[in-house]
């Protein structure tokens, strides 16, 4: 896979990131494995297993603004117990699009995409390969401000 | 032959009454005839005795006494005379006019003798009436016997004929419609006879015939109807699996990317030694996780054929709610499971079908999350609609959520097919109506209670005890 630049896709670089991962999902292999595949463009990663875990980082790193505080990107699940994510980033309102966010789907149908295109989010359809999570994550980190659309499909 | 019986013996009767009363008529008057004759007779002579008595006391050269001798002779001299008749002499005062009477089985007849408004006497002319009293007597026996051989003949010959015209075509006809009671239509009756039982007859064959043509078509009817049931039934069997593996779809989405991811890792060099060990590890667990899931759906979808006809209802609702959890999980639902250790008479396939539609419903009813609870326990209950129903052990399986419920006017089309509130293509609309045929195939029931707290669907289905 040829890369302009150093990208995730070229296969693990030293810590280059200086934003904060947040993974969403309930199911532990799944945090593992995404923490694994993309943690390293990372400052660090932080892992939340369902929707409210979200709601509650996303308003931490909000309002408690420490100058030192990096900014987030977040990774989350469609389906989790609690709030479910795309309701999280729904409630959250027009910030969702300050927080480069890719939400990962099994269905992404177009009542999905729609909300999706609204929120100004990255859909990642499952199941996905290692590469296409890289390539989605290299975009999002890429695009200024974040959010690059319909990156999934 | 009662009909016949009946009949002849009314008419019987009514002949033997108009005989008898004939004959006893037409004897009385013979015995009127008889008498008057004998009065005639009686007069004829009396009237020659009386006029010759008459002149004989109306002769005023002889003496009262003489007169009254020579009466008394003139009479006497009429009963020398050897006959049926005697004459009496009576002197004395006499009646103003002859008169005739019955005495004593005697015919009297009593004749004034008066001459110038004096009285000699009565002359009496006797006849005795045992003869003729004979004659009637005789002739009441003959009449009697003869109306008792007429009755006799009548009645023999009514019952013969009856019979013969009557009896046995009405036996074959009662013959004929008991087979047609008993679903058997071939035999025609054939009379041929142009009366009454005649075309009882025809209508009969022609009856059994369009009865035993009736009732083919409603059987072919009724095995296309039970044909269209079953192919409603595998259509709604098809959707639920067709749903179940939606969510087996959805449900591999992440394992399969965590299995893909690995393995590219290992297979890029991108880990190795322990990295790669751990790897391989997660690519194990979550391969058995893929497996599992598979497996449930296969299950499901397996038919299994009939397995006995009953179920142990504990398992199939375990069952059920193993291979759901998934979808409840991922909607928020908590599942609550209350059984008792109990068996139903309805085959495994069926029982899991119901229920799997049941809580997939549920489940749909709580898009925000919410409170499923299964249970399973006896009761003694008889069925809601049946007014000659007998409340037995049951076995009652519920399902219940915490959903918005199921408006009013709604409830009373619920398990009609193809009805459903759901957004087209979300659903078929069968479900809840193949959920009510099974429990009626099974001699169970349904019941729903609906408020904005939730639903519960409630289905009683019979014990099993063996």
């Amino acid at each position: 896979m040829m890369m302009m630049n150093a990208s995730l896709s070229d296969g693990p670089v030293a810590r280059a990131g200086v934003r904060r991962l947040v993974i969403a999902d309930d199911s532990t292999e799944m945090r593992r494995f995404v923490r694994r595949a993309v943690g390293l463009a990372f400052a660090d990663v932080v892992e939340v297993c369902d929707g409210r875990e979200l709601f509650w980082t996303l308003l931490r790193a909000r309002f408690e603004a420490e100058p030192a505080s990096p900014e987030l990107v977040v990774i989350t699940d469609v389906a989790m117990p609690g709030y479910n994510g795309l309701d999280v980033l729904d409630a959250w309102g027009d910030d969702a699009g300050r927080v480069p966010t890719i939400v990962m789907t099994a269905f992404p149908s177009e009542q999905v995409r729609a909300r999706a295109a609204l929120l100004g989010v990255t859909l990642l359809a499952k199941p996905f390969s290692l590469t296409r999570l890289r390539r989605v994550v290299d975009d999002v980190l890429e695009t200024p401000g974040g959010a690059s659309g319909a990156g999934g499909d | 032959m009662k009909l016949v019986a009946k009949y002849t013996l009314v008419l019987v009767a009514a002949l033997a009454a108009a005989l008898a009363g004939l004959t006893f008529y037409r004897m009385a008057r013979d015995r009127d005839h008889s008498e008057a004759d004998m009065a005639i007779d009686h007069r004829v002579v009396g009237h020659v005795l009386q006029v010759n008595a008459v002149d004989l006391w109306a002769d005023d050269s002889a003496p009262p006494d003489h007169r009254l001798a020579q009466i008394a002779r003139l009479i006497q001299r009429a009963n020398d005379t050897r006959g049926p008749t005697a004459f009496e002499w009576i002197p004395g005062p006499a009646a103003a006019i002859e008169s005739h009477a019955i005495e004593q089985h005697d015919f009297v007849s009593r004749f004034p003798v008066r001459a110038d408004d004096r009285d000699a006497g009565t002359i009496l002319v006797r006849e005795s009436l045992d003869d003729t009293d004979r004659l009637v007597h005789h002739g009441e026996v003959i009449s009697v016997i003869s109306v008792g051989v007429v009755v006799a003949l009548s009645f023999a010959a009514s019952l013969v004929l009856g019979r013969w015209l009557v009896g046995k075509p009405i036996r074959e006809l009662v013959e004929k419609a008991r087979r047609v009671g008993n679903r058997d239509f071939s035999g025609t009756v054939d009379l041929r006879r142009a009366d009454e039982l005649g075309e009882l007859a025809s209508a009969m064959n022609a009856m059994s015939a369009e009865l035993a043509q009736a009732l083919a078509q409603i059987s072919v009817e009724t095995e296309a109807r039970i044909r269209a049931v079953e192919h409603m039934r595998h259509a709604d069997r098809l959707s639920t699996v067709g749903k179940l593996a939606a969510g087996v779809a959805h449900e591999l989405g992440t394992p399969l990317s965590i299995v893909g991811g690995h393995a590219q890792m290992i297979a890029g060099g991108e880990v190795t030694g322990d990295a790669a060990l751990d790897s391989a590890r997660a690519i194990d667990r979550e391969a058995t996780r893929m497996s599992r899931i598979v497996r449930d759906l296969l299950d499901f979808a397996r038919r299994r054929g009939p397995q006995g006809s009953t179920s142990d209802v504990p398992e199939v609702l375990e069952r059920c709610v193993a291979l759901l959890a998934p979808m409840a999980t991922k909607a928020s639902v908590k599942t609550e499971l209350a059984v008792t250790q109990v068996r139903a008479v309805i085959d495994d396939d069926s029982l899991q079908q119901i229920v799997t539609n049941l809580v997939v419903n549920a489940v749909q009813a709580m898009p925000r999350g919410g409170m499923l609870q299964l249970s399973a326990d006896q009761v003694v209950a008889a069925p809601p609609d049946e007014t000659d129903a007998v409340a037995g052990p049951r076995v009652r399986i519920t399902v219940a959520d915490t959903g918005p419920g199921i408006p009013e006017a709604a409830l009373g089309h619920i398990f009609e097919p193809f009805y459903t509130t759901k957004q087209p293509g979300d659903g078929t609309g069968l479900g809840l109506a193949v959920v009510y045929g099974i429990v009626v195939d099974h001699r169970g029931w349904i019941t729903v209670d609906s408020s904005p707290r939730g639903t519960s669907f409630s289905i009683y289905l019979q014990e099993a005890t063996a």
